[in-house]
């Protein structure tokens, strides 16, 4: 009778109590009234979901954020955006979302908190960071930053600078650092490559989920429709090396099996072939590089060369035989690389990531310099700098220099890590053992430890022991449970940044990002929290900060882009420069400069250098006495010596766990859903793995027929246990994991966060905290395991 | 109307019934039908345009991006946990996958399937409502408001395109802000599947006529949320009923293919075939 | 006996008026209080036409209701003697909008673009929404009557434009 009522009295329903059930009735949002009814608008942006930084667009009507999408005119993405980048939308409006600083108000852990102003809380944090200082002790205090590079990055660097603390540690050495290594030993320049995929005719992806997680993996995906059908007449070929049978298997022209934690022996076996048949670019390596033929150095001691290595050391069978690879595809997958030039050889810093990493993303990024594709059209690139104008550097007081002159906590530049960037999977053992010396504060930025790094567990007991712990988490993750005070930040959609996304098309190129929406809560973009703290504290603190804001500090910055010519926006004032990047979201130059050699190569040769000049000194210099040295090298079972150090060279993987006890190899990836977890309280990428019915659910993925010899069926609940842990998980049956291996995806995990229980608080909880021995980098494929039904 | 239960009910009842079902279904003869589905001509003829999408699964990259932007355009609910166990989870664009092969000899093919909008559509022929219908220009349309729940259709299409809501569609409060005020939720009860982002053709066809011309295919190439979404531009969109179209040269390309062809449903989906390298 | 039903039938009528028109005025939108009290018949006297306002009425879906700026291209300075005039210039020296709770609201199924109405189809606005020349008090309720989808389809048949149904429902 009502619903007659409402069919003959009209369409419009004004004021009605009842929800239309075809429009449902949206909450209040802050920031309506400076919509007037109606208005629509597309802002301009960069998505946050990954430092990718793809360009987006976000249609905001009357103030709320309804759709994003890609945006046409950045280089990244044009126009395209992944399933996390759409799922941008619900990370914003999640109802998790920490809605104000909070102060902690029961015991450590208990998730008590009573809301606090921000005045009060940075007031009691300054004071608290003051009193390190006075304390003359400013190194005790740890910033731990998720975000590989940018503007809070920077900022963070700043304050640590002035307060006089070296501990900036960053995620690397669990995630991509093995690559950022080869190309800082090699290269000279401590950053991921860029590939200029538009001209490349062949590609052999080391374990590099380019499909699904490489680091640009939305750049990639548009280059490689342009691989398959852009060029009429001309095909990519994309061969796919790994152990496991994922989607870029799939879709690869070519994919091979692999035996997990070989692919250095791979790629020097495919060097062997090239220099075997002399099919290398011989000007380029000799023009180029250092380090191939012997040498001598300057005191006249000889020095083997790569040649000398790869020829005696790695011929096709040994490779073959390691790998599991017949010796007919390395040699033919080294012919079709020399036939197809240019040819890109591609690591990946996940599948990379084992003891022998370091040498492995070596010997892969050598098969690029032996193909003679450095620096040219379709091979690799150095991703370059942007033309920034850079903060006045800032002076360190007697306090700050002091702090500066002893080592890091994580033990980087020392004997537990000579080779590394940070040392982050160590700072458990460092914080929890007082060595080298206490923490006494922490700062988490984009940083969950107790999930995405090993031994979470001993991580909650880590946060437990320094005395002042904050977090700038937006939402309440595993961490922050463990907090002082949350500081909580702004989302994506909501603040104004410059991004400096990871490398991706080789020439500068910077995101702008701006406020989608009016910020829904009381949060704090953190580079404000970084200037309001700073300012909260004594001279010399707040000297260096002299921004009236976040945003103000950034603006400063674009100064740098007036002076370039050829830019996506050419402007000679700030006024025009912000009308562009408003408009664009973002800028970028003209294009990459190749074949540009001087300062290509940033090594001590000024060269390419097969053989790492700087390994060398580093290990000269962390261990000045050799007999050091080699009983280190003893105890962490290498067994190169000398020269082969330096130069690309491949040993056996060691996997933490006795074949015996634990008889499957664990191999841990990131889906293109939930990456390594960040976003795995969003339900539109819960609901999508590719067999529906896994949705919602964590699964360990084992090969048919080891399940059936384990007795296992489809979504049996098993317990995974390795050395490290233990966790439940649900089986399912993948015909395209390779027997004698457990696949586990890394962004596992429940949301909202349970900390109770006997399960390992993540996946990365299960690998055991074994790294690669000289650079430092975690081990992500170094652990064995065994299931357990219950 | 014929009571199954007979004698079970009162003659005050029956007519009570009889008099609003009539009424019902004068209402819905006079408001709700559209009159061209009464109208003579043959279905063919009355298309102007056909829209259609070409999917070129060479391209594709199985990222799922069309999969999430749709769901994100389209305000499809979130299934949740107990839900997806009983896979009821809609997605008016999905992900098809099929794996066969053993270690190390292994194939997958990775398929996004939207609604084929068929022209010659089972799922129009079951309904007993006129719920869903083809549109005049070739796109296969369910009235949310019309559908009875019946779920002939979901049995009828043979590509299991239509999603029935076994209950009504919620999100948490604050996820409300995301809904799409273009897009109509829907309640419990009624099946939906994918329109072609329908609401988005209206609106370019409102910027086109804004500007005083005509739809080009360069303003539909990449409409639909799916094809806007698609990083590797796997999804085009565009017009088969004109021959000069880009889907319409796509259509004729030697790897084009249609789901289940045999059937005669003649889908206005078309897929171009996966090719791997040759020497 | 047939007294009887004619009886019932009565009541039975009377009945069906009643709850008829209780659900008329169940679904009677409630009036809500605009935070200003404009006055559209005073506004139109002065050779103001209605899109000067609803600026989007020719060229988007949404006619929208005014912003602020729009207001002071006349009322920067004092004008008239209404005590709701001043707050034109608070809301906007607060750098906000005015809060105009919207009465006229299609539901969630229809889409209806006015730009394709008043533009295209050359639709004088009282058409659907009465002749505001005459309103002086503040609008509180919806103008909008007896919208219905027959009324509609019926225009569009006369004018031979299409009555697809995808053509209005979303």
């Amino acid at each position: 009778m009502q619903t007659a009522g409402v069919a003959a009295g009209g369409f419009l329903l004004a004021g009605c109590d009842d929800e239309d059930p075809y429009a449902l009735e949206k909450p209040a949002v802050p920031g309506e009234d400076r919509w007037y009814s109606g208005e629509e608008k597309w802002v301009a942006s960069v998505c946050g979901q990954c430092p990718a930084g793809c360009g987006i667009r976000v249609r905001v009507v009357e103030g709320r954020a309804v759709k994003i999408e890609g945006n046409p005119v950045c280089p990244i993405n044009r126009g395209g955006l992944g399933p996390k980048g759409q799922a941008g939308l619900q990370l914003l409006y999640h109802p998790d979302r920490v809605r104000g600083p909070l102060r902690r108000a029961g015991p450590r852990g208990s998730g008590r908190w009573k809301p606090a102003t921000w005045d009060e809380a940075i007031a009691e944090v300054g004071k608290a960071l003051t009193e390190l200082r006075n304390q003359g002790d400013p190194r005790s205090l740890v910033v731990l930053d998720g975000e590989p590079r940018g503007m809070v990055p920077e900022l963070w660097v700043r304050f640590l600078d002035a307060f006089g603390s070296p501990n900036h540690i960053q995620h690397r050495s669990t995630t991509d650092g093995i690559k950022v290594l080869a190309m800082q030993y090699m290269h000279g320049v401590g950053e991921l490559p860029a590939y200029d995929w538009d001209s490349t005719r062949y590609v052999l992806s080391f374990g590099a989920n380019l499909y699904e997680s490489w680091c640009q993996t939305i750049h990639f995906m548009r280059a490689s429709s342009l691989m398959r059908r852009g060029m009429p007449g001309r095909r990519v070929k994309l061969v796919h090396v790994a152990p496991r049978f994922s989607v870029t298997s799939a879709k690869a022209d070519e994919w091979v099996a692999i035996e997990p934690g070989t692919y250095g022996a791979l790629a020097l076996g495919i060097c062997h072939v090239l220099i075997e048949k002399e099919l290398y670019d011989k000007n380029f390596v000799s023009d180029h590089t250092f380090g191939f033929e012997d040498w001598t150095d300057e005191q006249g001691k000889a020095h083997r060369g790569f040649k000398d290595l790869v020829e005696k050391d790695y011929p096709v069978s040994k490779a073959a035989a390691v790998t599991g690879v017949p010796a007919g595809t390395i040699e033919r997958l080294a012919l079709e690389m020399v036939e197809h030039r240019p040819a890109i050889s591609v690591a990946d810093g996940n599948a990379g990531a084992a003891t022998n990493g370091l040498g492995t993303a070596m010997a892969i990024h050598a098969l690029n310099a032996l193909l003679g594709n450095l620096e040219r059209p379709g091979g690799m690139l150095v991703q370059q700098a942007l033309p920034l104008k850079p903060w006045d550097e800032v002076e360190r007081d007697e306090i700050a220099e002091k702090g500066h002159a002893g080592p890091r906590i994580d033990g980087v530049g020392g004997p537990r890590c000579p080779l590394g960037i940070g040392f982050i999977q160590g700072l458990p053992e460092s914080i929890l053992s007082e060595q080298p010396y206490p923490a006494k504060a922490l700062i988490l930025y984009r940083s969950n430890p107790v999930f995405s790094k090993p031994d979470g567990r001993r991580w909650i007991e880590t946060l437990q022991k320094v005395p002042l712990v904050v977090s700038c988490s937006p939402l309440h993750d595993e961490s922050t449970l463990w907090a002082d005070f949350v500081l909580p930040d702004h989302t994506y959609l909501e603040r104004w940044e410059l991004v400096e996304p990871i490398p991706s098309v080789g020439y500068p190129i910077m995101g702008f990002r701006q406020p989608a929406v009016v910020p829904l809560y009381d949060t704090m973009a953190t580079g404000d929290v970084i200037l309001r703290l700073a300012k909260a504290m004594e001279s010399p603190m707040s000297e260096a900060f002299p921004w009236k804001d976040y945003r103000q500090a950034t603006t400063e910055r674009l100064k740098g882009l007036l002076e370039v010519e050829n830019g996506s926006i050419v402007a000679s004032k700030m006024g025009e420069l912000g009308k562009g990047l408003t408009r664009d979201g973002g800028w970028h130059a003209a294009g990459y400069p190749f074949e540009q050699w001087e300062g290509a190569f940033r090594t001590p040769s000024g060269k390419f250098e097969f053989y790492s000049q700087a390994i060398a000194g580093k290990l000269a210099e962390v261990f000045p006495d050799a007999a050091v040295l080699e009983a280190h090298l003893a105890k962490a079972g290498i067994t190169s010596r000398g020269d082969d150090l330096c130069l690309p060279h491949w040993e056996s993987p060691r996997f933490a766990g006795d074949a015996a006890e634990y008889p499957f190899i664990l191999i841990v990836y990131r889906g293109i859903n939930h990456a390594e977890g960040g976003v795995r309280h969003l339900p539109w990428l819960k609901e999508v793995p590719l067999d529906r019915r896994k949705a919602w659910k964590d699964c360990v993925e084992i090969h048919p027929d080891d399940a059936r010899s384990e007795g296992l069926r489809e979504d049996d609940l098993v317990c995974v246990e390795s050395p490290a842990g233990q966790r439940s998980l649900s089986v399912h049956l993948n015909p395209g994991v390779r027997p004698g291996s457990l696949a586990v995806a890394l962004g596992h995990g429940i949301w909202p966060p349970r900390p109770e229980g006997k399960d390992s608080p993540s996946v990365m909880s299960l690998l055991a905290n074994a790294s690669e021995p000289l650079a430092g980098v975690l081990a992500l494929q170094g652990t064995r395991a065994r299931v357990r039904k219950v | 109307m014929n009571d199954l239960r007979e004698g079970s009910s009162k003659p005050a009842e029956t007519h009570r019934r009889s008099f609003f079902t009539t009424l019902a279904a004068a209402l819905a003869g006079i408001f709700l039908l559209p009159r061209r589905l009464f109208s003579s001509e043959p279905a063919r003829e009355r298309l102007r345009r056909k829209w259609g999408m070409v999917i070129d699964l060479d391209k594709c990259t199985g990222c799922q991006a069309c999969v999430v932007a749709c769901r994100a355009e389209n305000n499809v609910p979130v299934a949740g946990p107990a839900q997806t166990q009983n896979d009821r989870g809609i997605f008016w664009m999905d992900m098809l996958e099929v794996s066969e092969g053993s270690y190390p000899d292994l194939q997958r093919q990775l398929t996004p399937i939207p609604c084929n909008h068929c022209e010659n559509a089972p799922c129009v022929k079951v309904c007993p409502v006129g719920a869903t219908f083809i549109n005049e220009e070739g796109i296969v349309a369910q009235v949310w408001a019309r559908c009875i729940g019946c779920r002939y259709c979901t049995t009828a299409c043979p590509y299991s395109r239509r999603y029935f809501n076994w209950q009504a569609p919620s999100w948490p409060e604050t996820m409300k802000n995301q809904l799409n005020p273009d897009v109509a939720t829907r309640p419990k009860g009624v099946v939906e599947k994918c329109t072609f982002c329908h609401h988005r053709i209206r609106r370019a066809r409102e910027k086109a006529r804004a500007e005083g011309r005509e739809l080009a295919d360069a303003d539909v190439r990449t409409l639909p949320a799916c094809a806007q979404a698609c990083p590797a531009e796997a999804i085009l969109f565009g017009d088969l009923g004109s021959p000069e179209s880009e889907v319409s040269r796509l259509a004729r390309s030697p790897r084009a293919m249609r789901l289940l062809e045999d059937l005669g449903t003649h889908p206005k989906v078309v897929y171009l075939r996966e090719a791997k390298w040759k020497e | 006996m047939k007294k009887w039903l004619v009886k019932l039938g009565l009541l039975a009528l009377a009945g069906a008026l009643g709850a008829a028109w209780g659900s008329f005025s169940f679904f009677r939108p409630k009036p809500v209080t605009q935070p200003i009290a404009f006055n559209h018949k005073k506004h139109l006297a002065e050779d103001i036409s209605c899109k000067d306002c609803h600026q989007h009425v020719e060229e988007g879906v949404h006619a929208t209701l005014p912003a602020v700026k729009a207001c002071l291209l006349c009322h920067e300075e004092a004008k008239g003697s209404h005590p709701d005039e001043p707050k034109v210039r608070d809301y906007a020296k607060e750098n906000r909008e005015i809060p105009w709770i919207q009465v006229n609201r299609m539901v969630g199924h229809v889409y209806f673009s006015h730009s394709a109405h008043v533009k295209y189809a050359e639709m004088d606005c009282k058409e659907c929404h009465g002749d505001m020349k005459e309103k002086e008090e503040a609008v509180t309720v919806s103008q909008v009557e007896h919208l219905t989808m027959g009324r509609c389809m019926a225009c569009h048949e006369e004018k031979g434009v299409s009555n697809d149904c995808l053509g209005c429902h979303k």
